[in-house]
């Protein structure tokens, strides 16, 4: 798709990219950030599925299957997610070279999100060790989430 | 709490702690098995991936982020 020029650029984020930090969670999709050289369209996806479509990949409700996975891919909505995509790491899985939101982003835009699932995904981050909280504080104060993180760790780390 | 007890939740959780330390591919097929599990409970439609929850096929190349790189990079 990059070739193409379809997308910008692309990293995997959610679940499937927390995997790499926690131990395995259950799922239904895997989410894909990305940058589309277009943004300004309405449709901002439209010729990423058109792509697919040439492929045989077509949609099934939001998502692509893409191998086991139905795949559910997100343009950047914010400055934290551009940030996010711009510095997402280079891993490897099983020799294949693939492009991951780092833990800290994962942890602020779970943060900025705010369900109960997103904070339980922040405190397998920090069980993991995959973030500490002076990682996460950077990110978040960079992105007005600076009392978001504070009232998480009053909440969740602070509770006596 | 009990001594036997607190052993047992113990053991639990460094269990859980080294489940975190798998390679990243093996978690991504551990998910996908819980994926078919759940989907068998809810009694939705079996897929390959069911399968392989019974070992009747292993998972395979095609699952997980590798191919969703091939996908990205336009493969």
């Amino acid at each position: 798709m990059r070739e193409a020029e379809v997308i910008a650029e692309y990293a995997l984020f959610g679940a499937a990219a927390q995997m790499r930090y926690t131990e395995a969670v259950a799922t239904f999709d895997a989410d894909v950030l990305v940058a589309v050289p277009s943004p300004q369209r309405l449709d901002v996806l439209r010729p990423l599925y058109d792509f697919c479509a040439q492929r045989g990949w077509q949609p099934e409700g939001e998502a692509i299957p893409v191998g086991a996975w139905p795949v559910q891919f997100i343009p950047v909505f914010s400055p934290l997610t551009r940030e996010a995509l711009a510095l997402a790491d280079t891993a490897d899985f099983d020799g294949v070279p693939f492009r991951v939101v780092r833990a800290d982003h994962l942890a602020v835009i779970a943060l900025s999100v705010g369900r109960a699932k997103d904070f339980a995904r922040i405190l397998a981050l920090l069980e993991a060790k995959a973030v500490t909280p002076e990682s996460v504080v950077g990110v978040a104060a960079r992105h007005g989430l600076a009392e978001a993180w504070t009232q998480f760790q009053r909440r969740f780390l602070h509770a006596s | 709490m009990p001594p036997d007890l607190q052993k047992l939740f113990e053991a639990q959780a460094r269990w859980q702690r080294a489940r975190a330390l798998l390679p990243w591919h093996e978690k991504i097929r551990m998910a996908e098995l819980m994926r078919a599990t759940a989907r068998s409970l809810r009694g939705e439609s079996a897929s390959p991936t069911v399968e392989s929850a019974r070992g009747a096929t292993p998972p395979t190349a095609e699952s997980g982020p590798d191919a969703l790189a091939r996908t990205a990079r336009g493969g």
